[in-house]
């Protein structure tokens, strides 16, 4: 087997640091951190680099561990992660010297993907294991806002990855063709770079498949951008007031019923600018909620082809005075909100549990008797603060009345 | 008798034998000539030859050793984390058998993979990308996390066009010795709306009654009315005719054994292409929704349907 037959984005993997493109202040503050480890440990014994697939995460620390001349260990989602299997594995890896004395990176790659059910404790442990690491530990991790990277984040640098200019992936782009003795006319690279949103590896291997499976035909690229693909369908979608039209554009949109709803809920009114028409236009977004909710509650899934009907059809049909314009849609936020509605909840319970505690009352009471009252005490008189926390045993108070104070 | 199945039967074994999709296909085939497959998604409707593409591409790739390098893991049977720890690993990481460059692992309905299970997916996609390529099958591409997809390219498999699925109908009547007229392929196409598995399911079943296949044959054996009797049926309430309508709706519901819910549907589907004013349109879409969901929470078919009848006549 031969190195010819890898798919691309394998073959081409950075070997060394000067093949890696973009990024370049936070390769040099993560190259500068991994080298301080020669001199001593640094305070902070791991590191978090957060960003989206294909930016150069996993590549930047298999090139640095080449170039820094260290042994590099991975452990990814592919093994199983639970608490037992990271405090013999990887504790080892990490709490051992090498044989030939050479410092060696602890990979953990993907922790946003540690499995709830099956890597039960797995950040516990991983925390552990930075507490006791006589190596530097590198984290990777698409999502931001996994609540799984809440507690890792607290111990470790965070780096951030951002996508890839189109220039640097256009760099690369260009040197493979190049290597492989194919002429391809810039265009086409060029919208190979545009498509892959900063993808690098996404964009390797779309290269690969035009280079070996034959040009592709105008605008025939297929896209991996999901939000590119919704914002896409959504504009077709009201470009028609017309019902067989709408259904067409929304069946061949490769776009699912769920983010399809929430899109649609949170860009509609950029189309739908008469009172008479968001309300029929949102009637008909709810008619498609209300028919989900019932496919849900049943698993009754034949119902889902009206979801589609009041979800195209329906939303298209409601324009009718309007002029159809094009108009940036934004990514739903509902998600974003229920996720940032729920911890500031939890911050909430927690004090009102000590409250409850104390003063001998049910939660719920708790929050409707004496939670009020002292908020109503610090708002006349700020300084009481320090006493209450004091008394209630937390750190900072979230007693600021988020009710009124906005 | 056969017992075959058609749809196996028939299944294209190489991919020059796939109707439609050619613009997948060429490049699959061009692939295969290379001896260079990358990982690949597969995204589109059922029966729209994707299983049967990833087959035939591993057949014409592996040929003799089509067995021992190819695997196909169902995700919707055994979607876990586990399952890729385990099985999908293991497979990957075996060199493949005979001259074969590397084995193939289809992932069937990998959208019903859990997300969990996706992530474990990732890595194992490039550690052994040396010995394993994996091809992702699946109905919305959108369902894939956006990390597996920036390591897959992306295939869209269309709906099949009637003429694609016209020629295979009469080419696989033929061999079967099946007398299968126009009206017929029209019922069976009117039916299957693109899928051509469920084409060949429904001329396969009409067929083994013996009889010559017809649009009556067809429409009586998948339990449907004739569109053309649910067109009149609708077009007599909306001139207030009722009498007629009832009397059509009687008789596909008693003499025909069309059920409700299938009326419905079949209802749902010529409002949808009909030519009534569009918000005259949604509104009998939403009472023909609320009918579909009254009779599957076990209301009264027939009294459903006479009302949904009734107010198309409003």
């Amino acid at each position: 087997m031969s190195r010819e037959s890898l798919p691309w984005p394998e073959r081409y993997r950075p070997r060394s640091l000067e093949q890696l493109v973009g990024n370049t202040d936070t390769i040099r503050t993560l190259r500068e951190w991994i080298s301080s480890w020669r001199r001593e440990i640094p305070k902070k014994k791991a590191i978090l680099l957060i960003g989206p697939p294909g930016v150069g995460k996993t590549a930047s620390i298999g090139a640095l561990s080449h170039d820094l001349d260290m042994e590099l260990v991975e452990f990814n989602a592919s093994d199983k992660r639970n608490k037992g299997s990271i405090e013999t594995t990887v504790w080892i890896a990490a709490t051992q010297q090498t044989l030939d004395g050479r410092l060696r990176i602890i990979m953990l790659d993907e922790v946003d993907g540690l499995s709830g059910t099956s890597d039960r404790g797995g950040v516990g442990a991983i925390l552990n294991v930075i507490a006791e690491s006589v190596h530097p530990i590198v984290m990777t991790a698409n999502n931001p806002s996994s609540p799984r990277l809440k507690d890792l984040r607290k111990n470790s640098l965070v780096l951030v990855f951002e996508p890839l200019e189109p220039s640097n992936v256009m760099g690369v782009l260009k040197r493979i063709a190049d290597s492989q003795d194919a002429l391809v006319k810039d265009k086409i690279l060029e919208e190979i770079a545009e498509r892959s949103a900063g993808d690098l590896r996404a964009a390797i291997s779309d290269l690969e498949a035009i280079l070996r499976g034959g040009f592709p035909l105008e605008g025939e690229l297929p896209s991996r951008d999901i939000k590119r693909n919704v914002k896409e369908a959504l504009s077709r979608l009201f470009m028609t007031t017309d019902s067989v039209a709408a259904r067409r554009v929304v069946s061949e949109a490769d776009v699912d019923h769920e983010s399809l709803l929430l899109w649609l809920e949170q860009n509609v009114h950029l189309h739908l600018r008469s009172t008479k028409e968001l309300e029929m236009g949102f009637e008909a977004l709810s008619l498609g909620d209300l028919t989900l909710g019932r496919i849900m509650r049943k698993q009754n899934w034949k119902l889902l082809s009206y979801v589609y009907d009041f979800l195209s059809a329906g939303v298209a049909t409601s324009r009718q005075e309007s002029p159809f314009r094009h108009v940036d849609y934004t990514e739903p936020n509902w998600p974003l909100m229920v996720w940032q509605g729920n911890r500031k909840r939890e911050k909430k319970t927690q004090i009102l549990t000590k409250l409850a505690k104390f003063t001998g009352v049910s939660v719920r009471r708790g929050a409707r008797t004496h939670q009020d009252t002292i908020e109503r005490i610090l708002e006349r008189e700020p300084k009481l603060k320090g006493a209450f926390t004091s008394w209630l045993g937390i750190k900072s108070v979230a007693f600021d009345r988020s009710r009124s104070a906005r | 008798m056969d017992v075959d199945l058609w749809t196996e039967k028939y299944r294209p074994q190489t991919l020059n034998d796939i109707i439609g999709q050619e613009p997948v296909v060429d490049r699959l085939v061009r692939f295969v000539k290379a001896k260079a497959v990358p990982h690949c998604l597969f995204a589109g409707p059922p029966g729209t030859s994707k299983t049967t593409a990833v087959m035939a591409m591993a057949r014409d790739l592996f040929g003799d050793s089509f067995d021992s390098n190819f695997m196909e893991l169902n995700a919707s049977d055994e979607r876990g984390i586990d399952v890729v720890r385990n099985q999908i690993k293991n497979f990957a990481r075996a060199m493949p058998a005979g001259d074969a460059p590397f084995r193939i692992l289809a992932l069937d309905e990998a959208d019903h993979l859990t997300s969990d299970a996706q992530h474990a997916l990732r890595r194992t996609m490039e550690s052994y990308a040396a010995s394993c390529r994996m091809i992702l099958l699946c109905n919305y591409s959108s369902r894939i996390i956006p990390p597996i997809q920036s390591r897959c390219v992306i295939f869209k498999f269309a709906r099949l066009s009637d003429e694609a699925m016209l020629g295979r109908l009469k080419y696989i009547a033929k061999a079967e010795g099946v007398q299968l007229g126009t009206k017929g392929i029209d019922a069976i196409l009117y039916l299957s709306k693109g899928d051509m598995r469920a084409a060949i399911n429904l001329l396969q079943a009409s067929a083994s009654t013996g009889e010559k296949v017809t649009d009556d044959v067809i429409y009586a054996i998948s339990g449907r009315a004739d569109p053309e009797r649910i067109r009149s049926m609708l077009s007599a309430s909306r001139e207030k005719r009722y009498h007629e309508a009832l009397d059509i709706l009687k008789d596909l519901t008693y003499h025909q054994g069309v059920s409700p819910v299938d009326l419905v549907q079949q209802i749902h589907r010529e409002v949808l292409s009909s030519e009534l004013p569009e918000q005259r349109k949604m509104n009998v879409l939403e009472r023909t929704a609320e009918a579909e969901f009254r009779i599957s929470e076990g209301a009264d078919g027939e009294i459903q349907l006479t009302a949904l009848l009734a107010f198309m006549g409003l």
